[in-house]
C-alpha cells in the first residue's frame, strides 16, 4: 500500500492506494480535487476521513435503500450508518467516513469524466457523516466578504468568475464547494480546484491563462500563476448570486426572498441528497445559509466579458465590501 | 377526505423546516419537492402526529383563530396537493 495524508476541507483525508494504480490515482485527486499535499494537524478542524483501495468488495447483501441515481450509471445505496457508490466498473462503500474502494482495471479505460464523477462522488459520500456538504456553485472573495455563484452549467459562473479574478478577487473554487456548519455562520470550502470552460471564455480575459490541464483533450484546468497567490481555501458566503446569461450589455442583480434561494440551493443539490437524513441535515444547512447571507439573481450581461471592472463594481455593490 | 381519515407521511419524505417558518418537503424517491407556507407546515406537523383530518382543522382554527369551515377548506385543499404528489401514504383508519 502506498499510504497518501492530505487535506481536504479541514478533513484529515488518508488514502491507503494500490500501488499499480497509485500514480493515477493520485493524478486524478490533484488535478480535480483541492488538497493540501503537506498536512498541518491544525487544519483537522473538521475531522477525519479516509479510502482505502482494495483488489474486491462484495456484493450487496441484507436491506439497503435505493438506488439513488446522480449520474448515469452511477447509482448510490444506503442503510443506517453505510452508504454504497455503484457504477459499471467501480464501488466504494462507505462506513461514516472511512470507506473501501474497489476499481477495476476498466475503470481506468473508461472517460476521464466519469472517473472524475466517481471520485467526487465518493469523496462527498465520505465528507457527509462530518457534516460537509456538496453545493454546485463557484465561490469568489473579497475583502473577506464571501460570494458563491449558484447556477446549473452554462448559466454563466465560470465566466463571472474569470471576469471577477481580473479585478483583483480572490478565488475558491469552480462548479464545487463543501459547506458545513462553522463558528461564524455556514461556511464554504475549497472542493473543486480546476475550472472546466467551453469554448474560448479564457481569451475573453486576457490577463488570465489556465494552468496546464492534465488529461489531453479536456477542457478543464486550474487558474494559472496570475491568480495562484489569490486563492483561499474557505469563506463566509454572505452573497448568494443565482446566475443566468441574459442578452444585455449590462448585467443586473434581482434580490430574492430567503425561502426562494433556499429552493434554488436545493435545486442545485438535488443530485447530492441521497439519504433522507443526510437530506434534511443539508437541507437545514442550505436555509442557514439563505439565511446569512443576501440572495440576488444575477442577470449576466455582455460587460462580464466586455467590462469586468463595472462588473465587479455591481457585485462589490451586492456584497458591501471595500472596493479592491 | 372522509371525515376521521388519518393519513400519513410517506417514510421517503425529507422534512426541513426554515427559519421563517415556512417548510422544505422533498420525496427522495420521485424527487419532487414541496414548499409549505407556515400554516402548511403547521398541518404537516399535526399530520405527522398522527391527528385526523376533522382534528387538524380543529386545531388550525384555533391557533390562527379562522372559522372552522375555512379550516377545514385548507386542510382538505393541502391534503389533496399532498396526496397528488406523492407525499401521502394515505387515509389509515
Amino acid at each position: 500500500m502506498a499510504a497518501w495524508r492530505l487535506a481536504l476541507c479541514g478533513v484529515e483525508f488518508n488514502l491507503d492506494l494500490k500501488p499499480g494504480t497509485a500514480s493515477q490515482t493520485r493524478a486524478l485527486w490533484e488535478e480535480f480535487l483541492v488538497a493540501d499535499r503537506v498536512f498541518d494537524d491544525r487544519r483537522a478542524v473538521n475531522g477525519h476521513a479516509g479510502f482505502r483501495f482494495v483488489d474486491v468488495i462484495p456484493a450487496r447483501r441484507g436491506r439497503w435503500s435505493g438506488p439513488f441515481q446522480i449520474a448515469n450509471g452511477l447509482d448510490i445505496w444506503r442503510r443506517p450508518g453505510e452508504s454504497r457508490l455503484e457504477s459499471l466498473h467501480a464501488c466504494l462503500q462507505a462506513r461514516g467516513s472511512h470507506a473501501e474502494v474497489c476499481l477495476a482495471d476498466e475503470f481506468w479505460q473508461g472517460p476521464i469524466r466519469q472517473q472524475r464523477q466517481f471520485l467526487f462522488s465518493g469523496v462527498l459520500l465520505t465528507l457527509q457523516p462530518l457534516g460537509l456538504h456538496g453545493l454546485h456553485a463557484n465561490g469568489v472573495a473579497t475583502g473577506g466578504c464571501g460570494v458563491l455563484i449558484c447556477g446549473p452549467s452554462g448559466s454563466g459562473k465560470t465566466s463571472a468568475t474569470l471576469s471577477l479574478l481580473t479585478q483583483g478577487w480572490r478565488y475558491l473554487a469552480d462548479d464545487a464547494v463543501a459547506i458545513c456548519a462553522g463558528g461564524r455562520g455556514v461556511e464554504a470550502h475549497a472542493l473543486r480546484r480546476s475550472m472546466s470552460w467551453r469554448g474560448d471564455a479564457w481569451r475573453a480575459f486576457p490577463g488570465l491563462r489556465p494552468g496546464r490541464a492534465r488529461f489531453a483533450g479536456e477542457q478543464m484546468a486550474p487558474p494559472g500563476r496570475q491568480a495562484r497567490d489569490r486563492w483561499v481555501t474557505r469563506c463566509v458566503p454572505r452573497t448568494l448570486l443565482f446566475s443566468e446569461v441574459a442578452r444585455t450589455s449590462r448585467s443586473r442583480l434581482e434580490p430574492l426572498g430567503q425561502t426562494e434561494a433556499v429552493l434554488r440551493l436545493v435545486k442545485q443539490s438535488a443530485g447530492l441528497l441521497t439519504g433522507q437524513k443526510s437530506a434534511e441535515e443539508q437541507i437545514g444547512l442550505l436555509s442557514h445559509l439563505a439565511g446569512q447571507a443576501s440572495s440576488y439573481r444575477l442577470l449576466a450581461g455582455r460587460d462580464v466579458y466586455a467590462d469586468p471592472p463595472a462588473f465587479s463594481a455591481l457585485i462589490m455593490q451586492a456584497t458591501g465590501a471595500v472596493p479592491i | 377526505m372522509a371525515q376521521g381519515a388519518r393519513p400519513m407521511p410517506q417514510p421517503n419524505v425529507a422534512y426541513t423546516q426554515l427559519p421563517n417558518g415556512e417548510a422544505v418537503l422533498l420525496h427522495m424517491e420521485k424527487r419532487k419537492y414541496y414548499v409549505l407556507n407556515v400554516t402548511a407546515a403547521r398541518i404537516w406537523d399535526m399530520l405527522s402526529e398522527g391527528r385526523t383530518a376533522d382534528e387538524m382543522a380543529a386545531g388550525l382554527a384555533d391557533e390562527f383563530e379562522v372559522d372552522a369551515e375555512h379550516a377545514r377548506e385548507s386542510v382538505s385543499r393541502l391534503l389533496s396537493e399532498l396526496g397528488s404528489g406523492g407525499f401521502l401514504r394515505g387515509p389509515a383508519r
